[in-house]
């Protein structure tokens, strides 16, 4: 089995009196796709703002590659091999594809259109950003996390609001990333998505983990079963 | 001759404040940052200039010296309110302006207070020459701003722009570029000043007034945010449409105002009409 390329350990963050995260523990192994799941509210985004340095916690420990990240700011935390994506696309929207991937690695242009071939898109490099539909701003959004070098992806409900032709290219583009040995960590609520491609599955409520395992597990599991899956 | 020389007047303003704003441009419209202190570099430029050729330096002394202080006034801004965002930012560096008023008006020992600084020494002799001068400096700097906007410094700084989060998230340090921003934009600034306090010869604490911080801003938003060619034409038309109320016969009382109303009726036109300014690539937000 594949040691951990990241650990949280009892990871707390509350806004007022509310927590948003509770005494959090979880590990990703390397070279694994797992899948963070949970109703709205149970702070899986905000986990994922900790882990990437947009919020520090109020307690708790991250390690990513053996180095502790807990209070490292954002660009750090990306410069340290962590690339991710956000729930709402998050392009440079007066800019144009190119100057969009080229900010995350200076590359050639067939070097671009070859990541833009993996993700499916097919639009111009010379397209503004923000003049593209939405899905083909999270297609553009991916390839630029991609471009950028990391070791840890993690991509928020990379499935939102794009159609199910895309979706389906998603999940064909992280199978393929995970047959080149890359790390994906995502945020999901589409449960067939998640089921089909994840080697582990957290489940998260309150904050807190209510229950980690294989799909298979965890679709068993009737916690998750009665609370989440509604079976 | 009176005629041709009010001209080279009209177009010697419009290369001070055309490198003034596309000073401007760099912070506001290629960093998204709302700089509503640039007004106090452009006066903080004028007074080192002024105020060292007064007591006897070189103009090559007093000239670099202007953007220096300048600049480094932008960085000595930047750093504490670059971590502000949008009307914050706006209303610290706006503050910064009025401090930078009250102490020439009140550090009389230095500045005169509102006497101001008289026969500041000419560049040269000939406003033809200066002309000349001008236009040479404002092609460079428009060219060396264009420049920057084109490199993966000017790029990162269109990202932080458009969303700093996610250019954070690329490994930017977004701190560091946005103060960096502002003290080029300052810099500038403060040579676009040091031309206007020897050229006009005489410069007092309104160098410092609320009143040029309007028509900075409105010769951006006419030119368009994040165009250096915008910025120029902008500075042209805002400086040269209320010019032929000078021609109509109008009492003098009422120029003032009627140059007001002029700048609010084209602001609204480019607002209502063309929102990202004449040559702008970035809407106004």
């Amino acid at each position: 089995m594949n040691g951990f390329i990241l650990r949280v350990y009892d990871l707390d963050k509350h806004f007022g009196g509310v927590y948003a995260v509770h005494n959090c523990t979880l590990g990703v192994r390397e070279g694994t796709i797992t899948s963070i799941i949970g109703p709205n509210g149970a702070g899986k985004t905000t986990l994922f703002n900790l882990i990437t340095g947009i919020l520090q916690p109020d307690k708790g420990t991250i390690r990513f590659q053996k180095q502790d990240i807990t209070a490292l700011p954002p660009h750090l935390v990306a410069r340290a091999g962590i690339s991710r994506t956000f729930q709402q696309a998050k392009v440079f929207k007066n800019m144009t594809v190119r100057d969009n991937l080229r900010l995350a690695h200076e590359a050639t242009d067939a070097e671009l259109k070859k990541v833009l071939d993996q993700v499916h898109y097919a639009r111009e490099l010379d397209t503004l950003a923000g003049e593209l539909s939405y899905g083909n701003q999270r297609l553009v959004e991916i390839a630029r996390a991609l471009l950028l070098p990391h070791s840890l992806l993690m991509l928020d409900e990379p499935t939102a609001g794009v159609n199910p032709k895309v979706r389906n290219e998603l999940k064909a583009i992280l199978k393929a990333l995970k047959k080149q040995g890359k790390t994906i960590v995502l945020i999901e609520h589409d449960m067939d998505f998640v089921m089909s491609i994840s080697d582990e599955v957290i489940v998260l409520n309150e904050g807190t983990v209510l229950t980690a395992g294989t799909p298979a597990q965890v679709r068993k599991n009737p916690k998750v079963l009665e609370a989440y899956l509604g079976k | 001759m009176a005629f041709i020389n009010y001209l080279i007047h009209l177009a010697i303003l419009i290369g001070i404040y055309a490198m003034l704003t596309v000073s401007l441009n760099l912070s506001v419209g290629f960093t998204g940052l709302l700089n509503m202190g640039h007004v106090a570099f452009f006066g903080i430029g004028a007074y080192t200039s002024a105020l060292l050729t007064l007591a006897g330096y070189p103009l090559w002394v007093a000239i670099p010296a202007a953007a220096l202080v300048a600049g480094l006034a932008g960085v000595m801004l930047a750093l504490p309110t670059t971590r502000l965002k949008g009307d914050y930012l706006a209303l610290a560096t706006l503050g910064f302006t009025f401090i930078m008023g009250s102490i020439a008006r009140n550090w009389t020992g230095l500045t005169r207070g509102p006497l101001g600084l008289p026969g500041i020494p000419k560049y040269v002799p000939q406003n033809e020459t200066l002309l000349g001068i001008l236009v040479v400096s404002v092609l460079v700097i428009s060219l060396v701003i264009w420049w920057i906007t084109t490199t993966r410094f000017g790029k990162t700084l269109q990202a932080v722009r458009d969303d700093e989060l996610a250019a954070k998230m690329l490994g930017k340090n977004t701190f560091g570029y946005k103060v960096a921003a502002m003290g080029i934009s300052a810099l500038i600034a403060g040579i676009a000043g040091s031309f206007f306090a020897h050229y006009i010869s005489f410069i007092d604490p309104s160098i410092f007034g609320i009143g040029d911080l309007i028509l900075l801003f409105s010769m951006l938003i006419v030119g368009g945010l994040a165009s250096v060619p915008g910025s120029i034409v902008g500075t042209a038309i805002i400086l040269l449409i209320p010019e032929p109320l000078r021609f109509i016969g109008f009492p003098s009382a009422l120029i003032g105002p009627m140059r007001e109303m002029l700048f609010a009726l084209i602001l609204l036109a480019i607002l209502i009409y063309r929102p990202k300014g004449i040559f702008g690539k970035v809407d106004l937000q």
